[in-house]
């Protein structure tokens, strides 16, 4: 079984206050610390996990710039085989389809007969959620978001619940299949000092977008469709209200309180 | 000269940080409340492979080294002091059965005792005073198959889950010093009673009483007559610099703590962070930090490159890097006001552990007077 997990690098959640955006609306993230995309652990430790049952190999593709580097030593030393930095001047900028073309290239080049890419539910810094479907589009496989648990079925199957609103499906997937997954699905290991000593032999290799055969054209900003038109905080306010009247007034007013704050609908 | 951390150091720091947040916080509570070392956070840190930071890969360590276990001491102390204590004590026990242990011993032990399946602490100190080692009292006579140990070591770490101790006794015939692997099941070998500390719980310090114990002949440690030599190897290579680690993990958290509650705390309408004493009070504890840290660091590379400067770098990194550390977190005490002295706030904890680290592995005195011992010793 062959298994590429897909893990982005995002500033520290300490550090977003130092984080500047450019008047483009790009951010401007030097010499903030970096820590991999919290949910991408959960994605790596299910691949992990495959591995161990099921034998194979598990490789983690990352698009970012130099500084990742060290952070994929960190998914080395939890477990993956290899390592790939898709790094270049012509990827700066890419918005999410931009992402996954190069994403989906690295992984046709590296590991062109894959089982199954993982991803994370949703990064923490820009969080839309759209890398893992459009991946699974250039990729040409089967799909499924938000899932908390996964197994590996029989005849070329995966068997995986995602959540719903009122419940969970069980759907089973075929190979080749792209997955993303939530916090839920597992709880990611802390490498060992073993584990740490051995990540110093992996090699991490770097690749760029001439290696991928991809254009600047279909790369980085060139290749986004997205523009960013406006940046702007959106205020978060705690409202105060203290309620008057009777008891049975007060209860009544509170109830309904949550649909009028737009909290409940 | 490199000040950074290299790559694997780096890892380390992290994974080790992210250990003690993940693993040992949610603990801290509990043992302040029992006072015990929960046996399960032992065997997790023995699979992360802590106990054989420095032990060879053929037995079963990692093959990192003494700088590499500062850097995650410091990380275990800043979270708990008391575990960082007990995994240094028995770090020692490892280091001293790597460096001196028989082929014979080690493969007995190994790789079991470099994760952590087999703990070993050293048991030197008696009523009589630690820092006068040569008027112990503790002895063994050669019964022909064995040794028969009688005495009683005090303030031992870990005197109530090691499964074997390494114990400094005088030969009866001889007496010389010689230093004895006794394991816990050897009849006359029992652990005694539990110190009631004003900190480091969660860190068993007691008592471990030898009542005519056999000690098997193979379990002779080190070379014959040369007990005490072999002990203040031990606490030399790896007992200073542990507790220097210690001391570099209470004031990291002790900074934390202060910046964290200057900027939060607000007095005349703004955060106290913008009074000066304030801030004077932070700049200090930086200071100290970072001092400490550099001569810990140092003294850790030079154990490992061998140099005959180590005894003396390692003495002043304890007392220096303890000290400050007792400093330091008394100033996060006033920084906090009163909320220093409330169970709310982990500060005060931090203050009474600092003070345990000034005695354990040999007084402040007596590390100035290694110290100044050698800086003025004629040279020959
Ligand atoms: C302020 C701001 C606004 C933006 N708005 C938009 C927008 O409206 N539309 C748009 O298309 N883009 C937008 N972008 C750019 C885009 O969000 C990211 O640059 C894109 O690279 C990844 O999208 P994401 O972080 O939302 O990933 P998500 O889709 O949330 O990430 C899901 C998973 O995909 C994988 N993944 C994502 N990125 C990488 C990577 N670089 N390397 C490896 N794996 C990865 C991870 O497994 C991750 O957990 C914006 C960026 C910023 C800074
Ligand atoms: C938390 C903790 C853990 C410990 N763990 C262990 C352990 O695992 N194994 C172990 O064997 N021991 C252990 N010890 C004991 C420790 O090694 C001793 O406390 C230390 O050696 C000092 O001995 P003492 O406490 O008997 O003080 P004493 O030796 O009685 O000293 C009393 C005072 O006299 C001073 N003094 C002594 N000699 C001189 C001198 N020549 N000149 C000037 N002043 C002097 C000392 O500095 C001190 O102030 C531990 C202690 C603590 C607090």
């Amino acid at each position: 079984m062959h298994v590429a997990v897909c893990v982005k690098m995002v500033p520290a959640p300490g550090q977003w206050s130092r984080i500047v955006f450019r008047d483009d609306g790009s951010l401007q993230r030097e010499g903030i610390e970096l820590i991999i995309n919290p949910v991408d652990r959960n994605a790596l430790e299910e691949a992990l996990k495959i591995r161990q049952a099921r034998g194979g190999t598990v490789a983690v593709f990352s698009m970012g710039p130099p500084s990742c580097l060290e952070h994929l030593r960190e998914a080395l030393a939890m477990g993956a085989d290899r390592a790939f930095l898709l790094s270049d001047r012509n990827f700066a900028g890419a918005d999410t389809l931009a992402t996954s073309r190069a994403l989906a290239a690295g992984i046709k080049k590296e590991m062109p007969g894959f089982d199954l890419v993982l991803c994370g539910s949703a990064s923490i810094d820009s969080g839309t959620a759209q890398v893992g479907p459009q991946l699974a589009a250039y990729l040409g496989a089967a799909h499924l978001t938000e899932a908390f648990s996964i197994s590996v079925g029989e005849q070329n199957c995966f068997q995986v619940r995602t959540a719903g609103s009122h419940g969970y499906f069980v759907t089973d997937l075929r190979k080749p299949a792209v997955i993303s997954v939530t916090k839920q699905l597992n709880k990611p290991r802390i490498p060992t000092l073993f584990d740490i000593m051995a990540s110093c032999n992996k090699e991490i290799i770097i690749l760029s977008s001439a290696e991928l055969s991809l254009p600047k054209s279909e790369s980085g900003l060139e290749g986004s469709p997205t523009k960013v038109r406006e940046l702007f905080f959106s205020p978060a306010r705690r409202l105060a209200r203290i309620l008057e009247g009777s008891m049975e007034d007060r209860v009544e007013e509170l109830l309904r309180q949550p649909g009028v704050a737009g909290v409940l609908k | 000269m490199d000040f950074k951390l290299n790559m694997q150091q780096e890892l380390l720091k992290k994974t080790v940080r992210q250990f003690a947040e993940e693993e040992i916080a949610p603990l801290v509570d509990e043992m302040e409340r029992n006072d015990q070392t929960p046996p399960e956070l032992v065997r997790k840190m023995g699979e992360q492979g802590f106990f054989g930071v420095t032990a060879p890969l053929e037995y079963g360590g990692t093959g990192m080294g003494h700088v590499d276990r500062v850097i995650m001491l410091e990380e275990i102390a800043r979270i708990s002091a008391a575990i960082a204590m007990s995994l240094q004590v028995l770090q020692i026990g490892v280091g001293m059965m790597m460096e001196m242990g028989t082929s014979e011993q080690k493969n007995r032990y190994s790789p079991a005792l470099a994760q952590g399946k087999i703990l070993i602490t050293p048991a030197f100190t008696e009523s009589s005073g630690g820092s006068d080692l040569e008027g112990m009292s503790t002895k063994a006579s050669d019964k022909g198959e064995y040794y028969c140990i009688n005495g009683r070591k005090v303030f031992i770490t870990n005197s109530h889950i090691a499964d074997a101790v390494i114990i400094i006794a005088k030969h009866e015939e001889t007496k010389k010093f010689g230093a004895f692997l006794v394991e816990k099941g050897e009849k006359g070998f029992r652990p005694g009673r539990i110190e009631k500390k004003m900190g480091l719980f969660g860190c068993y310090n007691g008592e471990i009483i030898l009542d005519n114990c056999q000690a098997p002949k193979e379990n002779l440690f080190g070379e014959k007559g040369r007990g005490l030599s072999a002990a203040l190897r031990g606490i030399s290579n790896y007992g200073r610099t542990g507790m220097a680690a210690s001391a570099l993990g209470l004031m990291q958290a002790s900074l934390e703590a202060a910046v964290k509650f200057a900027q939060e705390r607000t007095l005349y309408g703004k955060a106290i962070s913008n009074l000066a004493p304030i801030q004077f009070k932070i700049a200090e504890i930086y200071a100290e930090l970072e001092a400490s840290r550099l001569m810990s660091y140092y003294a850790a590379w030079l154990v490992e490159q061998g140099s005959k400067r180590s005894d003396t770098q390692t003495a002043a990194a304890k007392f220096f890097a303890t000290e400050a550390s007792l400093r330091c977190t008394r100033k996060t005490m006033d920084i906090y006001g009163a909320y220093s002295c409330i169970k709310d706030y982990p500060v005060e904890r931090y203050y009474r552990d600092a003070q345990l680290l000034i005695s354990a592995d040999g007084t402040s005195d007596i590390k100035r007077i290694i110290v100044g011992r050698n800086l003025t010793a004629k040279k020959n």
